[in-house]
């Protein structure tokens, strides 16, 4: 599901997720194999991928089972990581401390369902664009 | 007009107050791990434990010295 969608629509899902809250500096959103997808606003230079695959792993950790979700928050003196997987994704968000995670995890899972909703479209549109094409070679 | 006395329990509750807060202060900053599967209740990590030291150790890392970034895989 997740290779069907273009690069961008990852990209544009997690600016729209920095737009919907001022206290998320950055995100990331990844599959559930640790793959980075896609990155947006502040996040430290190097390491990025690594860390997204550690992260995944930490998570799969906590949830042996798999697909089933699951929100990690880890709070530091410098901020908060929001962590929360899903069946397809795993998107992580940094903040700063004063938030209320509830309202951070809303709005995280409200950006992975317009995902799913868009991958879930591109595979309608797939197969329907199949025939005309196939109709066009043929002619 | 209060006693010596009264002034002293006085000021000994103005000590303990600001104790409890800078006691909360410090509860409310310290670093900790919160995990919550499926829907099932959140339960924090002991800090101590290597699953909580390792999800800290990437958050802190995550935090660090950020820059803008804006990528697409």
């Amino acid at each position: 599901m997740l290779t069907r969608m273009a690069a961008t629509a990852h990209d544009l899902a997690l600016r729209y997720l920095l737009e919907l809250s001022a206290d998320i500096r950055g995100a990331l959103l990844m599959d559930r194999d640790g793959e980075l997808r896609a990155s947006a606003g502040l996040l430290p230079a190097d390491g990025l991928a690594d860390a997204a695959r550690r992260i995944v792993a930490e998570l799969r950790e906590l949830a042996p089972d798999g697909g089933k979700p699951v929100e990690v928050d880890a709070f530091t003196t410098r901020g908060a990581m929001f962590a929360l997987a899903e069946q397809d994704h795993v998107m992580v968000c940094t903040t700063n401390r004063s938030v209320n995670p509830g309202l951070i995890f809303y709005d995280m899972h409200a950006v992975l369902r317009d995902i799913d909703r868009a991958a879930e479209a591109e595979e309608r549109r797939v197969p329907a664009t199949d025939p005309r094409e196939a109709a066009g070679s043929g002619a | 007009m209060s006693t010596p006395r009264q002034r002293g329990g006085r000021l000994g509750g103005y000590a303990e107050e600001v104790a409890a807060a800078m006691r909360r202060r410090r509860d409310v900053r310290r670093p900790r791990v919160r995990v919550r599967v499926e829907h099932g209740e959140a339960r924090v990590l002991d800090e101590r434990s290597e699953a909580a030291e390792r999800l800290l150790a990437l958050a802190r890392h995550m935090l660090d010295e950020p820059e803008e970034s804006a990528r697409g895989a």
